[in-house]
């Protein structure tokens, strides 16, 4: 225990540097901006700032960095509660519930949790970086291909029990969303699918653009048709702090989602955006009324946002233990240590004491700079739900172009962005939640990645899915799951029927 | 006032013959050059464009852009150059994979900036030492060994392909999307075999996860002189990446030679080479004729090589 203490001191002595915590700072505000910035994510602003990084020392670089992104996960609710827009694609089932509130002048409230939730979960995931790095970088290096199989399989079925509306829609959104999944070039033969001979498809379908063109744009053109809806908005916007009730509602959600998104930040693929579907999903199911959800349920803001702050900030594990990045950010801060000189690696951890606990300690000064940067504020962006639409609307649609366009510098991916806002007009219209068609989305190649590589290694052997225990128990969990969704609606149909 | 005016047009007429003077001799660059990476930020072809282009703009005083343009392996940024102005300001930091038979002729090589070497990395619990002894193994379990690759016809692919084709052994293929995924599986004992970079498998050597039998140069590489090459027991393997900067094709001979020297002597800067190291390289200066005569003989080599894999589909 007095090693994690002389470790923490090392750290301290470096992030607490002044220099190191102005840089902090400076990162986590930014990150807060674009997080709020619907399309600008922390993938784009990180890799326009490598360059600059590379004048910084390795420590105050990395800071820096780190700043931002987690600094994101907390931005991107507010974009998320007060314009039902994503700002961070890890924000999306925020919208669910967070908008919700807002719709009933419950906005400040909204905000306040998510920042309270991210702060807590920051806490906690830099105590759980700090004690349990090495420990947990081994348990990921336990799941094989069947295992990771396991967990999207599960997280699929999960997807069902986000929609609020009815099962059929669901299960068409997902399976859509498996389809658009599919889009791209194949991992194991190298054929293209669905790429029309384009090749800008040829790596597939970017989830920014995707989510951007479904939730924003969509968002707008039907606002555009209901302006009077938007004016009863703007009048209650009722208080900023969250009532004794909305806490004592909160509490358990934010401390399952903080563990969730915990385990899930160390896994590659998923991290905060799995983790916060998955949060969202474990409170519906549990809560004694899950009709409330969807419609306004503070479990359903605190418990995600909580577990995508956990996810973003556990995602380090793998890149400070094993030098191996889990997520795309995770891929540009290995490039931001190979500018420097630095060679990511086990290494690290001995070899640059004062880098790996300097980033742990920096995390945690910069959660507290950020819950002091966002509580105050939440008066000033509620603000703006009172700018009128005619001017919000234009920013916001110019924001997004923007964003998309920065990801690959590429204008086609733009036409993507319309072809989906469209699309995403068209579910709202048909009444389809576009949730499930995300996930599916984001889950769909990865389940077939993992699936193909466990049976490439088995030779064909099907059965190696659950002779291991751990990807036995998860597809057994997955199984009764979907039973538990099905079975009720086909019993209250047949009650249905049998009333007429 | 006569007087006057013949000053002025003296003046004038120095001007323009000065100006003349420098229309001559072509004055390159008098604007930012943009540099253009087909991938995405952080990985070596990015690292090393940085390292580059801060050299040339502070040899010429010019601003050097570099822009990622991801996409289909780096072909579709290498498409991008190969449609740009030749006039030597759109330039691209390519690596092998983004110039195939479909786009070189469009793209006119400037500078080979490193053709670093992969290594063959095994777990430490495969029973072997040498590259012989696993060659051996692999003989007694034929398609028993996984290997892993960071994508079907990879770098990391090819080379694994060219080593069963010579050493008339056979693995299965497990190809990742990207080398890190590789190298997790890899360490964890999921694959048994990987060729990679040395950056992504050394630090995991000095952890006690992998062994590295060989390296894939011809000969020893002098960063990395106590490995031997795999050639030494495969006779004829030879699996190198390279790095190297192209303009479009038509760009005047002139630009093209500037641009070569100035990389030349980015390249041979010792803080430069410094950093090249630790990305497990070292510069490999040369002519724009040089690096033409690499890439012809290095597409062919690899198209031939995956005609010969197809064919055995």
């Amino acid at each position: 225990m007095s090693a994690l203490f002389d470790a923490i001191a090392t750290g301290a002595h470096t992030a607490l540097s002044p220099t190191n915590l102005i840089y902090c700072f400076g990162g986590v505000t930014l990150g807060t901006l674009i997080g709020i910035l619907p399309g600008l994510g922390p993938i784009a602003t990180i890799s326009m700032l490598l360059p600059v990084t590379f004048y910084l020392p390795p420590e105050t670089a990395l800071i820096t960095l780190a700043g931002i992104y987690y600094g994101a996960q907390y931005g991107g609710s507010t974009t998320a509660v007060l314009v039902n827009m994503p700002g961070e694609s890890s924000s999306v089932v925020t919208c669910l519930d967070g908008y919700a509130m807002a719709r009933q002048g419950k906005a400040g409230p909204a905000l306040s949790i998510a920042a309270i939730a991210s702060f807590f979960a920051g806490c906690v995931a830099t105590l759980v970086i700090a004690s349990f790095a090495p420990v947990l970088a081994n348990f990921a290096l336990e799941f094989g291909p069947a295992e990771y199989f396991a967990l999207m399989l599960l997280g699929l079925v999960a997807a069902v029990v986000l929609a609020s509306g009815s099962l059929v829609n669901a299960f068409a959104m997902i399976f859509l969303g498996l389809l658009f999944g599919t889009v791209g070039t194949d991992l194991n033969t190298g054929v293209e699918r669905f790429t029309f001979g384009i090749p800008k498809l040829v790596d597939g379908v970017d989830f920014v653009t995707m989510s951007m063109g479904i939730f924003a744009i969509s968002e707008i053109v039907v606002n555009l048709e209901s302006v009077q809806e938007r004016t009863i908005l703007k009048e209650k916007i009722g208080r900023l702090l969250p009532s004794a009730e909305d806490f004592k509602r909160s509490i358990w959600p934010i401390v399952r989602g903080t563990g969730l998104g915990s385990m899930l930040g160390i896994l590659p693929g998923g991290g905060a955006v799995l983790s916060s579907f998955a949060s969202y999903a474990v409170e519906k199911r549990i809560a004694k009324e899950p009709g409330r959800f969807g419609k306004g349920a503070i479990e359903g803001v605190a418990g995600p946002e909580a577990a995508n702050n956990a996810g973003a900030q556990t995602s380090f594990i793998p890149l400070l233990t094993l030098g191996i990045p889990s997520n795309p950010v995770m891929a540009l801060m290995i490039g931001a240590m190979m500018i420097q000189g630095i060679t990511p690696g086990p290494q690290i951890m001995t070899a640059k004491p004062d880098l790996f606990w300097g980033v742990i300690v920096s995390m945690w000064a910069g959660n507290l700079m950020l819950v002091i940067l966002n509580l105050p504020m939440i008066g000033i962006w509620i603000q703006l739900l009172k700018v009128p639409y005619r001017l919000l609307y234009p920013t916001i649609l110019l924001l997004c172009v923007i964003g998309v366009y920065s990801v690959n510098n590429a204008t086609f991916d733009l036409v993507i962005l319309s072809v989906f806002g469209v699309m995403g007009y068209v579910f709202v219209k048909i009444g389809c939640e576009p949730a499930p068609l995300l996930l599916g989305f984001i889950l769909g190649p990865l389940l077939e990645e993992y699936f193909r590589r466990a049976l490439i290694m088995s030779h064909g052997d099907l059965s190696v899915f659950v002779r291991n225990p751990i990807s036995g128990t998860i597809i057994a969990m997955a199984a009764v799951l979907l039973l538990i969704v099905v079975l009720p609606s086909i019993r209250k149909k047949r009650e249905e029927a049998f009333q007429e | 006032m006569l007087k006057r005016t013949a000053v002025v047009f003296g003046a004038l007429l120095m001007l323009t013959a000065s100006n003349a003077v420098a229309w001559s001799q072509t004055k390159y660059p008098e604007h930012p050059i943009k540099m253009i990476v087909p991938f995405p930020p952080g990985g070596g072809a990015d690292v090393l464009a940085r390292m580059v282009g801060q050299k040339l703009n502070e040899r010429w005083g010019q601003p050097v852009v570099v822009e990622n343009k991801p996409g289909n392996a780096g072909i579709i940024g290498a498409n991008e150059v190969g449609r740009s102005k030749p006039d030597g300001y759109t330039l691209l930091m390519a690596a092998s994979g983004a110039v195939v038979a479909n786009n070189i002729d469009r793209l006119a090589p400037v500078a080979l900036v490193t053709t670093p070497p992969y290594m063959l990395a095994v777990h430490e619990s495969l029973p072997v030492k040498t590259v012989a002894e696993f060659v051996e193994y692999l003989k007694k379990n034929p398609k028993a060994v996984n290997f892993a690759s960071s994508g079907v016809g990879s770098a990391s692919h090819l080379a694994a392909e060219l080593f069963m084709g010579l050493s008339k052994t056979q693995m299965t293929h497990v190809p990742y999307k990207g080398i890190g995924q590789g190298v997790n599986d890899l360490i964890s004992n999921k694959v048994s075999v990987m060729f990679g970079p040395p950056q992504a498998l050394l630090p995991q050597v000095a952890a006690g996860r992998i062994k590295i039998l060989g390296v894939t140069s011809k000969e020893r590489y002098p960063l990395f002189a106590e490995i031997p090459p795999v050639a030494e027991s495969v006779p004829g393997f030879e699996a190198v990446g390279w790095y190297g900067i192209l303009a479009t094709a038509g760009t005047p001979d002139d630009i093209v030679k500037q641009l070569s020297d100035a990389t030349n002597a980015a390249i041979q800067d010792p803080t430069v080479k410094e950093r090249m190291n630790a990305l497990g390289a070292t510069p490999r200066p040369g002519t724009p004729a040089d690096f033409r005569a690499f890439l012809k003989q290095d597409t062919a080599k690899w198209a031939e090589l995956l005609s010969k894999v197809e064919a055995t589909k």
